[in-house]
């Protein structure tokens, strides 16, 4: 195969599940020698089609699949192999009791005669392939579990050469790693280009893309929007590509009258999680906290809503002080808490959606602990139109909904005992654009009717256009309040990472009591 | 074209699918009952009929509190002791007129709740796996029932109790178990379905850490829900001891994982979060159709419970065909 020819070829290909459609007549080509990168939101369709690249979904019959002209059928992961396509997921697939050698070789038993491990032909095949990487400092002999997941990659990138892989799949690859490790795996990237290998190279970092990519290929709501020359467009292109409709209206912010202090924290600690933690939430404001993983704002949150042991400081709410040991104490002092991970700890996913809706509405007291459904159910009918939760009915299981949908259900089974503080925990990770701006216009709503937010957020963006005022925490540590007008992405960046023992001053941004 | 006519065809393959799992308690039952009246047709008289259900009253009932245990992602291995011990105490507190029935019947039943409170109360202070806590108490309680007695039973000589629990007939018609298990069975269904309670269950089975920062308190319900079991061991006990006029310190040593057997046939998850009352009486109601059918044939025990064990791997393997199909 000549540079610039077609590796790869999808012809028509469709994948229905029950009761959806995940891609509907993609037809894409993927050249010898380039990076081609698949862009698109959450729900366009990208894991369906990496699924069925690498063999573990079957595409509807009438789509084609090519490689290097001839057509191909994979009936599992394996066929896939075969066929020379090799795929770095999101989570790495090594097993971590073995050494980067054995890991390596593990797929490639059928070159190996006889019974017997051969560690030294192990060793130097691993040795040789990380070289080839400019990866020698990663010695074959350690084991995997010892790796940083940057190196797990390099790995796994290993693995996939040696097998003379053609055409590589990457799925996020820079997602959980390092700017530095990125830049190193951007030039082993450009390096197996340089060999003629095809990289199929699917990231949300728009950036990143524009960095590497030679052509671009842009899914939405499981249709081709087109593929474009990374030469030819712009970053605001490929949004309004990825999006359908200009941006400018993601980050909607909604003035509204900023009145007394209801939530009200003083010097809080728990144990050595976080220390001398001070703020206070206005009715109607949205109160962000930003910093970087591990600057412990989730446990503060957790701290707020009975979930985490207080060891020092107060919390008042509206005057009074209140000190949760508790998550149901925190309920009742109408304390709403829309947690990070909605799988985890903020949805039952085998109930439907209208049970989930009523989970914290269905314990006010009745008689004999009767529940009347019907007009639960009423209840849930009407959340769901208010937050527009897209179902066919709310008799709906939650683990069939989209991650949008289920977060407006997270969120719904907070509104019916109109909780005075509503805590926002990521309350947009892994949701489509469209049901970001619902939830944002949302909390705005919720601020208007007098509610105060507490809101951390890791998206910048996100957490500036929305917050009113941001608290920044480094490792436990508060390190500023930055008021609307004081705050940059450059200087809630620099608070959450510098490093000084005390910041230089600590600005309350606060407004006149 | 041919696309179009390829997606329904999957639709509906996945739509019978789903049928037949939703349904496959009810179908393994039918086909069961067909099997049975086509080579005895004597299986379908009424008579027989009622007396499957008699003869499966106690595992129903003890299985319907397996299954809030069992949908809130536990078990409870020690049904059978408390039984035991149930029907002993009982036995040995109207020995003699030394108390009347009710009172007697009274204290037992508080009793059998107290020992289900223990189990639930000692998971969830010591944080132990319920398993492993019914597992001992399992023993506990047949040791309790056995020293009371020292191993010999205890004859129960009043007639009434024996008509009320055991062989008596409403109409000269119904066997009173069979009446007892269908006031437990809806009340079962009513709790699981319609209160606060059964909520929180299939809430904590499905996700524990959700119905906790709902404001669920899971550890008030773990308990309650293993005291209840206890009650309706209690009356799988009563049962047992008026069918077999006495309190026997020996009885019920298959009732926990009979009941447990009726409530996976049934449909309820292992896993926890996901069960069904009517599954249950649908599971019981195989093992009982299975049993009653093959002893008319003249198979013996042996045969009986290595079909039991087929059946049983049969009907959890055609969930999991159905489920990965979809």
């Amino acid at each position: 195969m000549n540079l610039g020819e077609d590796i790869l070829e999808l012809r028509h290909i469709s994948k229905t599940f029950p009761g959806m459609v995940a891609l509907k007549n993609i037809n894409m080509a993927v050249k010898v020698g380039e990076v081609h990168a698949l862009l698109g939101e959450n729900g366009a369709g990208k894991s369906t089609l990496i699924k069925i690249l690498s063999g573990y979904h079957q595409p509807d019959k009438g789509g084609e699949m090519l490689i290097a002209g001839r057509p191909v059928t994979f009936r599992n992961p394996k066929d896939a192999m075969e066929a020379s396509i090799h795929t770095i997921y999101q989570e790495l697939t090594l097993c971590p009791h073995m050494t980067v050698a054995e890991n390596i070789v593990l797929d490639k038993q059928d070159q190996f005669k006889g019974f017997l491990q051969r560690r030294h032909e192990y060793q130097a095949i691993a040795a040789r392939a990380l070289e080839d990487l400019g990866q020698s400092e990663i010695d074959p002999n350690w084991l995997v579990k010892d790796l940083s997941i940057a190196q797990q990659q390099v790995v796994e990138i290993a693995k996939a050469v040696t097998s003379k892989v053609k055409i590589v799949l990457m799925d996020e690859p820079t997602s959980s790693i390092s700017q530095n490790d990125a830049d190193r795996l951007m030039d082993i990237i450009r390096g197996l280009r340089a060999n003629g290998v095809a990289i199929i190279y699917i990231s949300h970092r728009l950036h990143e893309i524009g960095g590497i990519a030679d052509r671009i290929t842009v899914l939405r709501d499981g249709e081709l929007v087109g593929t474009v020359s990374n030469s030819d467009v712009t970053e605001k292109d490929l949004i309004t590509m990825m999006v359908g409709r200009e941006l400018k209206n993601v980050y909607p912010k909604r003035e509204v009258p900023i009145g007394d202090v209801v939530l009200r924290v003083e010097n809080l600690a728990s144990g050595e999680l976080f220390k001398g933690i001070s703020f206070d939430v206005h009715k109607g404001e949205i109160f962000g906290i930003g910093g970087l993983v591990g600057s412990m704002r989730t446990q503060t949150l957790e701290a707020l809503f009975g979930m985490r042991p207080i060891t020092d400081g107060k919390i008042f709410l509206n005057g009074e002080e209140f000190h949760p040991t508790n998550p149901r104490q925190a309920i009742k002092h109408r304390i709403a808490f829309v947690t990070e991970d909605r799988k985890k700890t903020g949805l039952v996913l085998c109930l439907p959606v209208y049970e989930n809706i009523n989970m914290v509405n269905a314990q006010q007291p009745s008689f004999a602990g009767y529940l009347n459904w019907s007009k639960l159910k009423a209840v849930a009918e009407s959340h769901r139109r208010t937050l527009n939760i897209r179902v066919s009915s709310i008799e709906q299981i939650v683990s069939s909904l989209s991650g949008g949908n289920q977060q407006k259900v997270a969120l719904a089974k907070w509104l019916d005992f109109s909780p005075e503080v509503i805590i926002f925990d990521e309350p947009t990770r892994g949701i489509d654009i469209g049901a970001k701006t619902e939830i944002y216009l949302f909390m705005g709503e919720l601020a208007a009717r007098g509610t105060a937010i507490v809101m951390v957020s890791s998206e910048l963006p996100e957490l500036i256009s929305v917050a009113d005022r941001i608290m920044v925490m480094q490792e436990g540590r508060m390190k500023g309040i930055l008021s609307k007008e004081e705050t940059t992405q450059e200087r809630v960046m620099s608070l959450a990472t510098q490093k000084a023992q005390q910041p230089s001053h600590i600005s309350t941004g606060g407004y006149r009591e | 074209m041919t696309q179009t006519q390829d997606k329904t065809g999957q639709t509906s393959r996945s739509t019978i699918g789903k049928l037949i799992i939703q349904y496959r308690t009810i179908l393994i039952l039918v086909a069961l009952m067909t099997v049975f009246s086509l080579l005895k047709p004597v299986f379908l008289n009424p008579l027989n009929l009622l007396a499957i259900i008699k003869n499966m009253s106690y595992v129903l009932i003890a299985g319907l509190g397996m299954t809030f245990i069992i949908t809130l992602g536990g078990l409870d291995l020690s049904v059978g002791s408390i039984a035991a011990v149930v029907g002993v105490a009982f036995a040995m507190l109207i020995r003699g007129g030394f108390m009347p029935a009710i009172p007697a019947l009274l204290i037992v039943m508080i009793g059998a709740m107290l020992l289900g409170f223990i189990n639930g109360f000692v998971s969830v202070k010591g944080k132990i796996e319920p398993f492993l806590v019914t597992l001992a108490t399992m023993y506990i309680y047949r040791g309790i029932a056995l020293m009371l007695t020292t191993g010999r039973p205890v004859p129960i000589v009043i007639a009434n109790f024996a008509d009320l629990f055991g062989n008596g007939k409403l109409f000269n018609l119904i066997p009173s178990p069979a009446i007892i298990s269908l006031v437990v069975l809806l009340v079962s269904w009513f709790l699981f379905r319609h209160t606060k309670f059964g909520f929180y269950v299939r809430s904590i089975g499905g996700n524990p850490e959700a119905a906790r920062v709902a404001g669920i308190d899971i550890s008030r319900v773990k308990i309650a829900a293993y005291t209840m079991s206890g009650l309706f061991a209690c009356i799988s006990g009563l049962i047992l001891s008026a069918l077999m006029n006495g309190g026997l310190p020996n009885v019920g040593s298959d009732l926990a994982l009979d009941s447990i057997s009726g409530v996976i046939l049934g449909g309820t998850a292992i896993s926890g979060g996901v069960g069904s009352i009517f599954g249950t009486l649908g599971g019981c109601l195989i093992m009982a159709v299975l049993n009653n059918g093959m002893s008319l044939m003249g198979a013996q025990y042996h045969v009986q419970i290595f079909v039991k064990g087929l059946v049983i791997i049969l009907a959890v393997l055609m969930d999991n065909a159905f489920k990965s199909r979809q």
